[in-house]
């Protein structure tokens, strides 16, 4: 008999008569939570790929929006304003350095991405933050005085909560959050923040920061806004009863509250860079 | 080469069912372990963008021993596959943008070619064939043909073919870069080596 034929049952492929099976296991994406690397004034999980970049520019107006037509809302300053340059040692060690005018402080921070809990229902990203604040241009002392350095720890824990909505909690210690008090003071904070994502480009998103600073800083910092981005840009617009940047001048909380007569108008860019 | 000829006596049909195995030798798979490399590339005003990923696989299968022998094609068939999770484009933020807004991976993970081989011209150690079937991305499938380079190397095959898809063939958003579109045709080159497929039990 001639050519025999032998018929092969298909596993894993289209049809036919071969029998083929996928090899590798799917690519591992990660989890993502919130799309930037910061909210208004606190961190996210995220971190960026290794050895990208990421830039960021904001500002702070310092006249409220109520100042109105004369101060353009605010606009026309001053401003506190925070430029800062990041860099991703790993993909989920990012390392960046601050300056903000306030002060002129000097942030230094290392951010790393701990966990991530790949789960249908509740996909969650933990991450700590770690810096340290020196202000470098303090009236009435010298820039080296070791009152003028502040140092941070933060625990990050995002999670998704529905397929549009993540939701993030910032425990935050703060050493020598008072600079101009005779004793070293520490402050326990928990930043609060939650995103909306209404599409591509589009989200809404809220922070808060419960902190008990008391004499010194007595109100806490409350931003609400929007977030535009692209690939490669994030724009955050907001309002806001809080002018300082940096996290070591920020966590502690502000002396104003936010009574929509005291809103200040802000932005965030940050923008990831390839060289 | 087929059992056809030998006509009678048991020696030879197990010389027909070896010659049987022989001609369904032309089964080959995307090795998985070797330098394969599939690249995605678009024109853009601004820079140009290029995604890489190794993530390929699938399978040749053709009744012959070679495939530069002159074998006959008519049931040939041709499948491979990218995992499009897997490119990378050098920015992991523009990655994941590839993968949730434009690609949208978690409905239509992988892109695929599934034909069959038309003919092969073959010159020399190099090969050049042609193949013919549809191309999916995106979900959405499209009359699909190209020529790969093949070349052998031992038992393995290192296959090269360069082709174009066009966007918006495939209901793909063309992205836009500081507000310029990138180039709606995306220019693909893939480049990997075959083995033979292990054989089945």
């Amino acid at each position: 008999m001639a050519g025999v034929a032998i018929a092969l049952a298909s596993a894993g492929s289209a049809e036919g008569q071969v029998r083929w099976q996928r090899g590798a296991a799917k690519v591992d994406v990660g989890v993502h939570v919130f799309r930037s690397t910061q909210s208004f004034n606190l961190p996210t999980a995220e971190t960026i790929q290794r050895g990208n970049w990421e830039f960021e520019i904001s500002h702070r107006f310092l006249p409220p929006l109520s100042s109105g037509r004369r101060g353009l809302w605010g606009l026309d300053g001053p401003v506190n304003m925070r430029l800062a340059m990041g860099y991703a040692i790993t993909d989920r060690l990012i390392a960046t350095l601050a300056r903000s005018n306030m002060m002129d402080n000097v942030d230094v921070s290392l951010k790393v991405n701990a966990l991530q809990i790949n789960s249908r229902v509740l996909a969650t990203a933990v991450a700590l933050k770690t810096g340290v604040g020196w202000n470098t241009e303090v009236p009435g002392r010298r820039s080296e005085d070791s009152k003028n350095a502040q140092y941070y720890a933060q625990l990050i824990i995002n999670t998704r909560i529905h397929k549009n909505v993540a939701f993030g909690v910032v425990p935050s210690y703060v050493y020598n959050f008072a600079i101009f008090s005779d004793d070293i003071e520490h402050s326990l904070v928990v930043g609060l923040y939650s995103q909306w994502y209404l599409g591509d480009l589009f989200s809404v998103l809220a922070e808060w920061n419960f902190s008990e600073a008391g004499f010194y800083f007595p109100n806490d910092a409350i931003s609400l806004g929007i977030e535009l981005g692209t690939g490669g840009h994030f724009f955050k617009i907001l309002v806001t009863n809080s002018t300082a940047l940096n996290p070591s001048q920020f966590l502690p909380g502000t002396t104003t509250d936010f009574s929509t007569d005291q809103w200040r108008l802000g932005f965030n860019v940050t923008r990831i860079l390839d060289f | 080469m087929t059992a056809r000829g030998i006509t009678s006596g048991p020696l030879s049909l197990v010389l027909a069912l070896s010659l049987a195995q022989v001609a369904i030798a032309g089964n080959y798979q995307v090795d998985l372990n070797a330098k394969n490399l599939v690249t995605f590339i678009s024109d853009a005003p601004i820079e140009d963008i290029e995604g890489v990923t190794s993530a390929i696989d699938g399978y040749v299968s053709w009744s012959g021993d070679s495939l530069t022998s002159g074998a006959d094609y008519d049931s040939s068939e041709v499948y491979f596959e990218v995992e499009l999770d897997g490119l990378k484009t050098g920015i992991g933020l523009r990655d994941r943008h590839l993968r949730n807004n434009y690609l949208e991976t978690d409905l239509y993970p992988y892109a695929f070619i599934a034909g069959r081989i038309l003919g092969v011209e073959i010159a020399g150690d190099t090969s050049r064939v042609e193949i013919s079937g549809t191309f999916t991305i995106h979900g959405v499938e499209r009359p699909f043909g190209t020529i790969c380079t093949v070349v052998r190397t031992g038992p393995t095959y290192h296959v090269m073919s360069e082709f174009e898809v066009r966007l918006t063939e495939h209901n793909i958003e063309v992205p836009s870069l500081m507000f310029l579109k990138v180039n709606e045709v995306i220019s693909v080159k893939l480049n990997f080596y075959l083995r033979p497929m292990d054989p089945a039990e």
